[in-house]
């Protein structure tokens, strides 16, 4: 069967199930928990139990015992953890349950099942879970089994200033694990004023990554926006430096800066400019003369 | 035990004082905010500490001078597991007291859409969980042990069970149990006596001394000035908060209120008599744009006498003098507590409001006296 043709025959099928309203609540919990039921009667069944789920929030306890259940195939249970997103969002009776919801979702963090694992992780590490945000830092830290790749627990940890992973951040962006969990690690210390020379020290580096050195001149915003104003001045003026970086030091700088410094630089900025045979560079030059020089 | 002590080691000292309740004073030592134990901690390891002790109490029997910590999570806590702890804590009161029952219905209010399971039969708590309870679970448990004294509480009960939303089916029946067996409030009862900030004052141990001299300090303007150019003039009403807070219940609603507390001021007249000051707890973070945009958002009309504060030099002198409930994880404050001071025109305290919410006409009656 090819591609379209399938999506034809699944199409007619949720237009089938979809014009079955006399499909109940209980029915459609049924088809949820059928491994047998096919893909589009699930979906039509996702989308009875998401629209009526208010008639009869005990089904909530339902969808919980379907989602907890390691004999219903991982993706059926990952799907009924997207409906009881769904469900979380805009159901009023659902914060009823919500103590069991996130008890259940604790309950499945080593599911063997990846995207599933990762899909309760992540909800969790939004509540600010203090159970997840242990289990991700002893991943990193090598005490357990890590729940997800490195980048995504520094990720997910970063949604709570307050899971006080700093230290953690330092020896990571010393010694880390690949070069997109250094990255992330270096976002998260825009939270620690701590690590202003650190991240100077990075912009500085020619070496270093261009895009990593861009994300450590943006952490420093958020800590010391007068360090920050200073390092992408002189990128600004430096012709050595990469061209997206000189871009970006421009753009911020043509955003923030104030207008006397801003006035002083800008015909050097001209200069510099016309001797770039960067795109990028040309365009920011042009705004930043054009706010500066006025 | 300090900052090296292990979670475990504390974990089992909080184990054995169970078996030996005789002891409990080594738990009671563990709860001043500013205890060494809690440094460079994380907010995670003070919640998981300070709620494995406090639910302790519940068992060993908690002592007058606990009382005041169990109040205080009861009142502002947000954390399903602390609200939990100090719910539990209240059971170990030597007899029911209808004192409580405010504070625990304002826990009902804090935690009646974020509540959460949690565990107290292991530390750390690992998942799935042997037995669970939940914090609401717990405060409706408390109000029944203290029966018949909790009668003021029936309307509001009534009213969260009148609510479709709030409870799980097992915590409703919980409640359900409750008003059946709390009498209708009798024309005799009296609302229970409501314990204020104002009357569980820490103890002040700098009585006539004045607030120290030469702190380095930089409003929200980005000006700089010394402790002594701005504190020791006329009377002024000081707070602490810091902008990154996430309890709604604490650094956020200070300045709201303090932003009410000036414009009383204003309106009677004496704004220029009398200068208020909120100084960060999180100096190097809060910079003059945060102070600034912080105050203005809940209110605040900032002028010469009407300032925000980091401190740029000398927090520690100045937490030594204030004896600032607050301690520091390793990049952050991991815990602090409500703390609104009123000093006198030389600069020394004359109130201080702790813990507890504080009400404005009692500061705004301080500063009058």
């Amino acid at each position: 069967m090819d591609v379209s043709e399938y999506r034809r025959q699944s199409q007619a099928e949720v237009a089938e199930a979809d014009n079955r309203s006399d499909q109940s609540l209980d029915d459609a919990v049924r088809v949820l928990r059928d491994i047998k039921a096919s893909r589009a009667k699930r979906e039509a069944a996702a989308r009875t139990v998401g629209l009526n789920i208010d008639q009869d929030p005990s089904k909530i306890d339902d969808l919980l015992d379907i989602l907890a259940d390691p004999n219903v195939p991982a993706n059926q249970r990952t799907n009924i953890l997207y409906l009881l997103r769904q469900i979380s969002f805009r159901s009023a009776p659902f914060q009823a349950k919500r103590p069991e919801y996130l008890a259940t979702l604790r309950g499945i963090v080593d599911d063997p099942d990846r995207t599933l694992r990762r899909r309760a992780v992540g909800t969790l590490a939004r509540e600010k879970d203090e159970y997840v945000q242990r289990r991700l830092i002893d991943g990193l830290e090598g005490r357990d089994k890590a729940l997800v790749p490195a980048s995504k627990a520094i990720q997910l940890l970063g949604y709570d200033v307050h899971a006080e992973i700093l230290p953690l951040m330092h020896r990571l962006v010393e010694d880390p694990p690949n070069k997109v969990a250094r990255k992330e690690a270096i976002r998260l210390l825009a939270a620690d004023p701590a690590a202003v020379d650190s991240l100077v020290e990075i912009v500085r580096d020619k070496r270093e990554d261009p895009d990593v050195r861009r994300t450590a001149a943006i952490a420093l915003q958020s800590i010391a926006p007068d360090v920050q104003l200073a390092e992408l001045r002189r990128t600004a003026l430096d012709a050595a430096e990469p061209a997206e970086l000189r871009a970006m030091a421009l753009t911020t700088l043509t955003q923030f800066d104030d207008q006397r410094t801003g006035s002083e630089m800008a015909s050097r900025v001209q200069e510099l400019g016309d001797e770039s045979s960067s795109r990028q560079v040309k365009q920011a030059t042009r705004a930043f003369v054009s706010k500066y020089s006025a | 035990m300090d900052h090296t002590t292990s979670e475990s080691e504390v974990a089992a000292l909080v184990d054995y004082v169970k078996r030996h309740p005789q002891h409990r004073g080594r738990l009671v030592e563990l709860l001043p905010e500013r205890h060494p134990l809690y440094r460079g901690r994380s907010s995670n390891a003070v919640v998981r500490l300070r709620g494995y002790v406090m639910a302790a109490f519940e068992q060993v029997g908690l002592p007058a001078t606990v009382r005041r910590y169990v109040l205080d999570e009861l009142q502002n806590g947000r954390h399903a597991y602390l609200v939990a702890a100090a719910a539990m804590a209240i059971r170990g009161l030597e007899e029911p007291t209808a004192d409580v029952v405010p504070f625990l219905l304002s826990a009902i209010q804090n935690m009646k859409y974020s509540d959460d399971k949690v565990t107290f039969d292991t530390f750390p708590a690992t998942w799935p969980a042997p037995s669970t309870t939940t914090a609401l679970a717990e405060i409706i448990e408390s109000l029944a042990w203290i029966g018949d004294h909790a009668q003021s509480a029936r309307p509001a009960l009534e009213a969260l069970a009148a609510d479709p939303y709030a409870l799980s089916a097992e915590t409703r029946m919980m409640l359900e149990s409750l008003l059946a067996a709390l009498h209708e409030p009798h024309a005799c009862c009296h609302e229970p006596h409501r314990v204020s900030a104002a009357d569980i004052q820490a103890p002040v141990h700098r009585v006539g001394e004045a607030i120290p001299s030469g702190i380095q300090m930089q409003d929200q303007d980005g000006r700089a000035l010394l402790s002594q150019e701005f504190f020791g003039v006329v009377p002024t009403v000081v707070t602490f908060f810091y902008t990154r807070c996430d309890n709604p219940n604490k650094c956020s609603l200070t300045v709201t209120k303090l932003a009410e507390v000036q414009r009383r001021l204003r309106q009677d007249g004496v704004s220029t008599h009398v200068c208020t000051a909120a100084i960060s707890y999180d100096s190097e973070y809060d910079l003059p744009l945060r102070l600034r945009a912080y105050g203005q958002n809940r209110g605040v009309q900032f002028s010469d006498e009407h300032r925000f504060l980091r401190v740029v030099c000398g927090f520690a002198r100045l937490s030594e003098f204030f004896e600032l409930g607050v301690n520091y994880g390793p990049g952050l404050v991991n815990r602090h507590r409500i703390e609104l001071f009123v000093l006198d025109h030389r600069g020394r305290i004359a109130k201080a409001f702790t813990r507890l919410q504080w009400d404005i006409d009692d500061v705004l009656a301080h500063v009058r006296r």
